[in-house]
């Protein structure tokens, strides 16, 4: 089990428990299922060399895990999108391996949530 | 942050508003949706741009939650295509984003973006901004209402203004004005004019024309110029003098107008067969009589103060008359046109005006030429004060023409007569100095259907002998006084004097009305208390007719079958005669 301070923010974890009430668990299985997808497709997008794809999905990816409290995942998101932006995703292999490791680690201490 | 319960009643807002969220991520849907239904309002969400405008037009939210960056259609887009659905209608849109560079921004404003939302969403922000944006959409909503109500309330006053121009038109109507030698012009500012123009022909076939300026515009100009109206046709139909039409008038309006308000106006009478105009000026700038070879202005100012300030008593109703001839032009204008100002606040003024009449060739195109000065001058602008300009031009009446056809004048009047009535009038000293009882007679001679078509023969004869009786018979005034301008107010500063003096005098008028086979004859006896006068040497004088004098009886004996004069010259008898033949009807 990770360390949770690394990788999520407990304060916005336990504010949105309190918002959601009895829908945190689908949101937590929401992000949780919505990012793995996203995930599977920065890898197709990366193999096609389709900047466009790759700067949508780690912009989507990026916003949901800041409100998930995910925020290192976000910034590694974050980066990754810019440089898609700049159409530099040649340079984006271990940014993106990083990316599934970091996701692996939120995944497991999000699930520990539910 | 707040660990305050969510849901708790008095952290909802007070109004449940329709929100609509559009983001690709289910999970950012999944927790917008919920801050906002915690604070009480409803919610529609759409995953991307185009479900978004859908649902839009379905469910007509009141604010909108949009992520910049969605498949489908962005939220650029879709924000420019809300905002041109929402038309007039203010929709908040929040741009839920966590672009945070200039450009961006920038963009989300363009495309009609009112505040943002950045990731990680916090609750109190949110709230605090879904409470300022309703605050404005409620404001705006406020505005419009507003603006549409007075919108509906300026339709139903031009409306009620309409309704009220058309009873206002019916009694102030511009009478005949519209005849061939009358040009006008009639510039409104408002519904209402502030200027009115009237004209009207006389029993005698005269053309009597007011133009009048009330102090300001619109409806409260518009109220004094109904009774003006009122007073001035059914006034001068009957056949009263101008002078007595002018002193109800004034009577009139400076019993019902405020103090401030009055009329500024001028009153002609165009004398077709005298040949001559009368004017009283009482505030307007001059009237102009402009020659028909167009080598002389007369200017007539001013020589009294407008109608409804001068109480009845002291009110000046003399006129001044002016020797005109065939093609003569008369000019009446408001003060509209001197003080139009051009761009460089240069007043066009009475030397603008004066100067058409100046430079003009040919009179006849005078008018036009008024008409194109004073545009050229404001440079096609805008008017400033109403302006009105009236052009009368002055014809004869041929009274041949209005004669009874000549084969009737060698009928033998014994031969036919047969008296269907007879009445007779006598005027003492308190009728003499009440106002003419001409109108009173031709109010019963118009009941003779024949009668109707000739009345204004019928009021020149019948006029000119009663004024004959009353100003030379009875009061021994001398009509060679009226032979100048100067004169002729002697002339009725001596009539008035005379007036106040009558005892014992008096005149008679006698009607008798004959009955021939295909028509009639009036007969009209007038018979005065004065000294009479040497008749022979009077009718056998050859006829100066270019003065002011003298002109009447000739007129008189043009248009009766007969005229005498008894011997001592204080009785006088006429004979008017008709045909009921339709084609010898005037």
């Amino acid at each position: 089990m990770p360390e949770i301070s690394k990788h999520i923010d407990e304060e916005v974890i336990e504010e949105l428990r309190e918002i959601m009430e009895e829908d945190f668990v689908e949101l937590v299985s929401t992000y949780v299922s919505d990012s793995r997808e996203g995930i599977k497709r920065l890898d197709a997008a990366f193999n096609t060399v389709s900047h466009e794809n790759i700067r949508n999905t780690a912009h989507t990816l990026k916003g949901s895990s800041a409100n998930l409290g995910a925020m290192p995942l976000s910034s590694f998101c974050a980066e990754l999108e810019d440089l898609a932006k700049e159409e530099r995703t040649a340079e984006a292999e271990n940014l993106i391996e990083r990316i599934k490791q970091e996701f692996s680690s939120v995944s497991s201490i999000l699930n520990a949530f539910i | 942050m707040s660990s305050a319960h969510a849901v708790s009643p008095d952290t909802k807002s007070a109004i449940k508003l329709k929100v609509l969220i559009a983001d690709d991520s289910a999970t950012d849907r999944l927790i917008l949706k919920r801050l906002v239904m915690n604070e009480g309002h409803e919610t529609f969400e759409a995953e991307n741009g185009k479900l978004a405008l859908d649902l839009f037009s379905q469910f007509k939210p009141d604010l909108v939650l949009l992520d910049a960056l969605m498949p489908e259609m962005d939220g650029f887009e879709t924000a420019c295509k809300i905002k041109a659905l929402a038309n007039e209608k203010f929709v908040p849109i929040i741009f839920l984003t966590s672009l945070t560079d200039t450009e961006s921004l920038v963009r989300c404003l363009k495309a009609g973006g009112d505040d943002f939302l950045t990731k990680p969403y916090n609750r109190v922000i949110l709230k605090a901004k879904i409470v300022a944006l309703n605050r404005m959409r409620e404001a705006s909503a406020t505005m419009q209402q507003q603006r549409d109500h007075i919108i509906r309330y300026n339709k139903q006053l031009i409306h009620e203004q309409e309704v009220a121009k058309d009873v206002f038109d019916n009694i102030a109507h511009p009478g005949c004005v519209d005849d061939k030698n009358i040009k006008y012009i009639l510039s409104p500012m408002a519904v209402f004019n502030g200027d009115l123009l009237l004209a009207s022909k006389t029993p005698s076939g005269n053309l009597i024309v007011f133009l009048g300026d009330f102090t300001g515009h619109g409806l409260p100009a518009a109220i004094g110029a109904m009774p003006v109206a009122e007073i001035f046709y059914g006034m001068s139909l009957k056949g009263f003098a101008i002078q007595e039409v002018l002193q109800e008038i004034n009577r009139k309006l400076s019993n019902i107008l405020p103090v401030g308000v009055f009329c500024c106006g001028c009153m002609a009478e165009m004398d077709y067969r005298k040949q001559q105009v009368r004017v009283w000026n009482g505030g307007l700038p001059d009237a102009v009589i402009y020659s028909r070879s167009g080598d002389k202005v007369t200017k007539i100012p001013s020589f009294n103060l407008p109608l409804g300030i001068i109480k009845p008593e002291n009110f000046n109703n003399a006129i001044k008359t002016f020797d005109v001839g065939e093609g003569d032009r008369f000019y009446m204008s408001s003060d509209g046109i001197l003080e139009e100002e051009n761009s460089r606040g240069e007043m066009y003024g009475e030397e603008g005006f004066f100067r058409v009449f100046e430079e003009n060739i040919n009179p006849e195109k005078v008018f036009e030429e008024h008409k194109q000065a004073v545009n050229n001058f404001c440079e096609n602008g805008e008017q400033g004060d109403d302006h009105s300009f009236v052009e009368i031009v002055f014809y004869r009446l041929n009274s041949m023409a209005l004669n009874v056809d000549a084969s009737l004048k060698t009928h033998k009047y014994e031969t036919l007569g047969r008296i269907s009535w007879s009445m007779s009038l006598d005027l003492r000293a308190d009728a003499l100095r009440a106002p003419s009882p001409v109108p009173v007679l031709m109010h019963i001679l118009r009941e003779i259907p024949a009668l109707q078509s000739r009345s204004g023969e019928l009021y020149t004869v019948l006029a000119e002998l009663y004024f004959n009786a009353l100003d030379h018979g009875v009061l021994g005034l001398d009509s060679a006084l009226k032979s100048s301008t100067e004169g002729f107010s002697k002339y009725y500063t001596q009539r008035e004097k005379g007036l106040k003096k009558l005892k014992s005098d008096s005149v008679k008028i006698t009607l008798t009305h004959y009955l021939l086979s295909n028509g009639g004859v009036l007969g009209i006896i007038i018979e005065d208390s004065g000294e009479g006068f040497n008749t022979e040497e009077y009718l056998d004088k050859p006829r100066v007719v270019n003065g002011y004098c003298g002109r009447g009886i000739s007129l008189v004996r043009s248009l009766c079958r007969s005229l005498k004069y008894g011997e001592q010259g204080n009785i006088v008898s006429a004979e008017y005669q008709w045909s009921n033949d339709p084609s010898n009807v005037k």
